[in-house]
């Protein structure tokens, strides 16, 4: 090969590069061809490989473009952390409403946004959504040696393990706190429920919370924690023998603008896993990903799959009803808002002032 | 345990898996060849097809041999043309280039090969040995422990500085103050992004080492006017390479050691043991003088240690189904879709697939390294060529690999910016692998320090692992002046 050719090749990789900024694959579709021919979808997750979240993720490229038409490519990007804040800025503002780009989510997105503060830049609200895959609600446990000073006062404090201190599960510690004498005190910080599961082994800390029925029978399992309350309203079909947060609370169950408080930040865990296309979508798109994620939901290897990694307990949620579900968990009096404020500062977990409205996209 | 170490060979010597193995280096070694695709992406392409796979033993074989290799045809473009094919093997640039240089490409690139083989020996070794203790030895390491490795680290920088330790130091901060840039991941507050959407995620590791060190090596190469060699013989280096790694199999064994323990921390990430076994190299090795200008030993260290790294962060996946990399959490999405289930019981009913991994890994680098073998010869021919053919060539190769690390132009902007520090570094005699290094551990040193502090206030300094461990960084920090002070005055004698 002599110089020339050299030069001509080099010429060419970095006009195929220009090239490859230039054409957008929605660009080169023809109207005759199924929607998603020839394209690639890319899927955002929020949280690192590995977790509940991207699980769902990986289930749902494998699955979805069977049922879509054009059968399309997949690819995932992983964008971990702030709660979910760090995927959801870039989706909100940078996903264009084509279809090729949809966002793998969690209940912690919503808790975030319902939290506010200046680095939200997302409105879950305006999102499309597709569909939900949701297990059962959290269960909240803690180390064995720890459970005596769990009530009293003088003892140390049971120390509450997190990400970032706003998961919809802690709701119920700091209530517990507030309502039940718990004596808690919390920190946060750590990437991910791999890391989470490790330190809670280690004693780095003594109570943590999961829906993750796997995670959670392996660490009974070893003897490593004891159950204290599930969060969903009803008991999960696999820990019957779990008390709700509701039944522990008994009477000193709150009323009025505290209870509202609690349901805001505990509330989105019922919308678990959710899928939406950016904001602006057209219609048609909407359709198509709704009905092929619903068609996926009732695939048998799917189902199997499904139950393989998020146990026995765990059901999908159309995208209809979960834009419904989404609202109501993101839709919080001005009241309510100021008591999660005060309560979070009170026990010292981030706290942001009621939220100013994000920008607009675009 | 014999019976399943018996069982997990058969299973992985099936045609089909060996198959399969063979896919997965061949796939694996390429993508370690081409900077920028980094392995953890490549095994989240191939997840969905494996997870259609009903065998696990099939499973095994694609995927953690393919997780095997990535590291041992990236030290390749590191040694050729200044370039890492994979974050595993930024230290292997540091004597493998300079080598090159000295016109003995083919004796680094062969002595990488051999301590990539023996590392990858150790890291199954590793966790062949850990098995009965597997579960105490993950759980020894909290996070002040963590902290204080990454202090560690850092201490890295003087021997990483050469004769400019002030400046080593300065672009150590410079790289740990880089690795706060984006969104903070306790509260997602913006840190140093400038509403950026693209800052948001952080600087890009892999967009740092290709312009520090691959455009402006290629300035260099240009304006000198002459090969990558600065020499014109080609040598027996092949055979002297094959030797060396040999000759240094206590260095090799050492680091291998290193790479196998940064590996099984679950915390510290995958690009830190080739740096620990380098900084380890330099800091007991004797006669260290030439490491950073071509020292055969510096590219032994960070080989056998990335390898062996492989072996190692399976160790806390199998203890307790807790990934110790991204490439271990995907490949640990695939086991459970195939019905594996990492934990507990994958010491005891599911043992034979355990020792299939630990004969996978083995065995894939053995095809991995022979493989790369036969390209060695012609591929260190490359640096006898004349500027003007290899200059395009590499820039090409390192823009497109900018480009491959997430098919975003405005990478490309990034690896301008860093090229031109990197090209200002060099020219002014700035060391630059300390500003890599100050990235790669920046973020988990403030990760770690906030939780030890959140969580024990100061009383983490009294923990007993950190005493240990805060001992061991200051004899690191102090052996080597220590050596120097003695031999100082060995010389002093001698002239008196």
């Amino acid at each position: 090969m002599n110089t020339k050719h050299l030069w001509i090749w080099s010429l060419a990789g970095l006009l195929w590069l220009d090239f490859s900024f230039g054409i957008q694959p929605s660009q080169v579709s023809a109207a005759d061809k199924p929607y998603y021919e020839g394209k690639t979808i890319k899927l955002i997750v929020s949280s690192s490989p590995g977790g509940g979240t991207d699980t769902a993720a990986r289930l749902v490229v494998r699955f979805l473009p069977k049922y879509l038409p054009g059968n399309p490519q997949t690819i995932v990007q992983n964008m971990p952390g702030g709660g979910g804040t760090i995927s959801n800025n870039f989706f909100f503002r940078e996903a264009k409403p084509d279809g090729l780009t949809l966002f793998q989510d969690s209940s912690s997105g919503l808790g975030t946004f319902s939290r506010g503060g200046p680095a939200i830049k997302y409105d879950p609200r305006k999102y499309r959504p597709i569909g939900t895959v949701a297990r059962g609600g959290s269960v909240l446990m803690i180390r064995k040696e720890a459970r005596a000073r769990l009530t009293d006062p003088k003892a140390k404090p049971i120390v509450v393990g997190d990400t970032d201190g706003i998961r919809t599960w802690v709701s119920m510690t700091v209530w517990a706190a507030e309502y039940l004498g718990w004596n808690l005190r919390w920190i946060y910080g750590y990437p991910g429920s791999g890391e989470l599961v490790l330190a809670l082994r280690q004693g780095e800390f003594d109570m943590w919370g999961t829906q993750n029925a796997k995670i959670i029978q392996g660490l009974l399992k070893d003897g490593v924690v004891e159950y204290l309350a599930q969060q969903d309203d009803e008991r999960r079909d696999d820990f019957k023998e779990v008390p709700t947060f509701n039944e522990l609370l008994g009477p000193k169950r709150p009323s009025g603008v505290a209870w509202e408080a609690y349901l805001a930040w505990a509330g989105p865990a019922q919308v678990d896993k959710f899928l939406v296309a950016p904001p602006g979508t057209p219609d048609e798109i909407v359709t198509m990903l709704r009905a092929a994620f619903q068609k996926m939901a009732q695939d048998a290897e799917f189902k199997d799959q499904a139950t393989k990694f998020f146990g026995e307990e765990w059901r999908t949620i159309p995208g209809a009803k979960t834009e419904v579900m989404i609202r109501e968990a993101t839709t919080i009096s001005k009241e309510a808002q100021n008591f999660l404020t005060k309560i979070r500062k009170k026990y010292g977990l981030p706290a942001e002032e009621p939220k100013k409205e994000p920008k607009k996209k675009g | 345990m014999l019976e399943a170490a018996i069982n997990g060979l058969l299973g992985v010597l099936t045609p089909e898996s060996l198959g399969f193995m063979a896919l997965g280096v061949l796939i694996g070694s390429l993508v370690g060849f081409l900077p920028g695709i980094g392995g953890p992406s490549t095994l989240a392409i191939m997840l969905p097809f494996a997870m259609t796979m009903k065998d696990p033993y099939l499973v095994i074989a694609l995927l953690v041999g393919m997780d095997a290799v990535g590291n041992t045809a990236s030290a390749i473009p590191a040694i050729l043309i200044s370039v890492p094919g994979s974050i595993g093997s930024q230290a292997t640039i540091l004597d493998g280039y300079p080598l090159a240089k000295k016109g003995q490409a083919a004796r680094a690139l062969s002595a990488s090969l051999i301590a990539s083989l023996l590392g990858g020996f150790v890291g199954p070794l590793a966790l062949l040995a850990a098995l009965p203790i597997l579960r105490p030895l993950v759980l020894a390491f909290g996070s002040p422990e963590f902290f204080v490795l990454t202090l560690w680290g850092v201490t890295m920088v003087g021997v990483l500085s050469g004769n400019a330790p002030i400046r080593g130091l300065l672009a150590g901060i410079l790289g740990v103050l880089l690795a706060t840039v984006g969104l903070d991941p306790k509260s997602g507050v913006e840190r140093f992004a400038f509403d950026q959407s693209y800052l948001w995620e952080g600087v890009n590791l892999v967009i740092v080492a290709l312009g520090l060190f691959g455009v402006p090596e290629c300035i260099d190469l240009a304006s000198r006017k002459t090969s990558i060699s600065e020499t014109q013989e080609f040598g027996g280096g092949f055979w002297e390479g094959i030797k060396d790694g040999f000759r240094y199999w206590w260095l090799t064994l050492r680091c291998s050691a290193i790479g196998a323990w940064v590996g099984f921390l679950p915390g510290l990430g995958s690009s830190v043991a080739d740096w620990f076994a380098y900084a380890h190299a330099v800091q007991t090795e004797k006669n260290n003088e030439n490491f950073g200008k071509g020292d055969i030993r510096g590219v032994i260290a960070s080989e056998s240690a990335n390898n062996a790294k492989e072996g190692g962060g399976y160790i806390p996946t199998i203890a307790f189904g807790i990934p110790g990399s991204t490439s271990t959490a995907l490949i640990l999405t695939a086991f459970i879709a195939v019905g594996i289930q990492p934990g507990p019981d994958m010491l005891t009913k599911q043992l034979d697939l355990t020792f299939a991994i630990i004969w996978t890994l083995t065995l894939a680098n053995v095809i991995a390294v022979a493989l790369c073998m036969l390209l060695i010869k012609p591929l260190a021919k490359a640096c006898f060529y004349p500027f003007y053919t290899v200059v395009p060539l590499i820039i090409v190769f390192v823009f497109i690999g900018a480009f491959a690390a997430n098919f975003s132009s405005y990478d490309l902007v990034g690896l301008m910016v860093f090229s031109l520090l990197g090209f200002m570094m060099r020219r002014h005699g700035w060391p630059r692998p300390p500003l890599l290094l100050g990235m790669v551990l920046g973020e988990k040193m403030e990760l770690y320090l906030w939780i030890s502090s959140a969580r024990y206030g100061l009383e983490w300094l009294l923990r007993p692992g950190v005493i240990l461990l805060f001992l061991l960084v200051a004899a690191s920090l102090f052996y080597p002046i220590l050596k120097q002070r003695r031999k100082r005055a060995e010389k002093e004698a001698a002239v008196l």
